[in-house]
């Protein structure tokens, strides 16, 4: 069993820009920046799909020594980092020396890389020195309510009233 | 509120009748299910079955609600995860959550939001 690393999603960030990865920060996190006062213990990108940023993503991930993990929580070793098999996952699950994170392919409610990119979709956000593009929490509601696991059941009454809330403001 | 699945059909009806503050007697009587079999199936000794298990909930006054909801092993892989943890390492994942999801909410805060969301 391995345990979680410390989390420090800024720097995870900042591994991936440096080399260049496009991506979308979705789920939990997104819905942070945005206001939701919870606690998220990972961080969830969507990345574009094209084969050079799979590879860079590859490198990123490879320099924090990033593994995946099986959904028991034990390190599959057997699971290479490598574009190819980035791409071929729908969702992979891993753990970094920053923390985890999750490689979503093609989120619920959303085409992939291209429609979150979109700006009515993300919006371009300062997170520890990088800037990186989060899904708006309109898109983080639609992918739980699509998903409709136990804790998306939980956690949608208090992402909609954030959501109303922040309507009403801008109004 | 809702059950998960860890719960068995006698403790669904031990809370029903709880909550109606029934004796199982009572209940018995109401539903029709003998005084004996109400108790046998609180405690795990008899499995009834579905049709029965509505009965009994109605007859405490209560409709039995069922939904599906996506299966999700997340929570079974973070529970093993940090149980593999020593109490004080688990204070430390926590305090470090709690830092890192407070620094994104600052950084989500300090943005201009309508400038940034333009970008």
């Amino acid at each position: 069993m391995v345990a979680p690393a410390h989390f420090n999603p800024e720097e995870i960030l900042a591994t991936l820009i440096r080399h260049g990865v496009k991506f979308v920060v979705i789920g939990a996190y997104a819905a942070v920046t945005q206001g939701w006062p919870e606690l998220t213990t990972d961080i969830d990108i969507t990345p574009s799909r094209d084969v050079r940023n799979l590879q860079r993503l590859a490198e990123a991930l490879l320099e924090m020594d990033a593994k995946a993990l099986t959904s028991e929580g034990e390190i599959d070793e057997s699971w290479p980092i490598d574009d190819q098999h980035l791409r071929l996952q729908e969702t992979t699950f891993l753990t970094t020396r920053f923390g985890d994170v999750d490689i979503v392919i093609n989120p619920a409610a959303a085409e992939g890389y291209p429609d979150l990119v979109r700006a009515s979709e993300s919006f371009l956000l300062s997170v520890g020195g990088a800037r990186v593009r989060v899904a708006k929490l309109e898109r983080v509601i639609a992918s739980k309510r699509i998903s409709d696991r136990p804790k998306d059941r939980d956690a949608l009454p208090r992402l909609e009233a954030l959501l109303r809330h922040i309507r009403k403001s801008q109004k | 509120m809702y059950y998960t699945n860890e719960m068995r059909a006698g403790d669904l009806i031990y809370l029903a009748r709880a909550r109606a503050g029934m004796t199982q007697a009572e209940l018995g009587e109401r539903s029709g299910v003998a005084q004996n079999a109400v108790s046998r199936i609180e405690r795990g000794q008899i499995d009834p079955g579905f049709a029965t298990v509505v009965a009994l909930v109605r007859a405490c006054g209560f409709e039995l609600q069922t939904s599906f909801a996506t299966h999700d092993s997340s929570y079974a892989r973070d529970v093993r995860r940090r149980l593999a943890l020593s109490p004080r390492e688990r204070l430390d994942v926590a305090v470090d959550l709690a830092q890192a999801t407070q620094r994104a909410a600052l950084a989500g805060a300090g943005a201009s939001r309508s400038s940034e969301r333009t970008a």
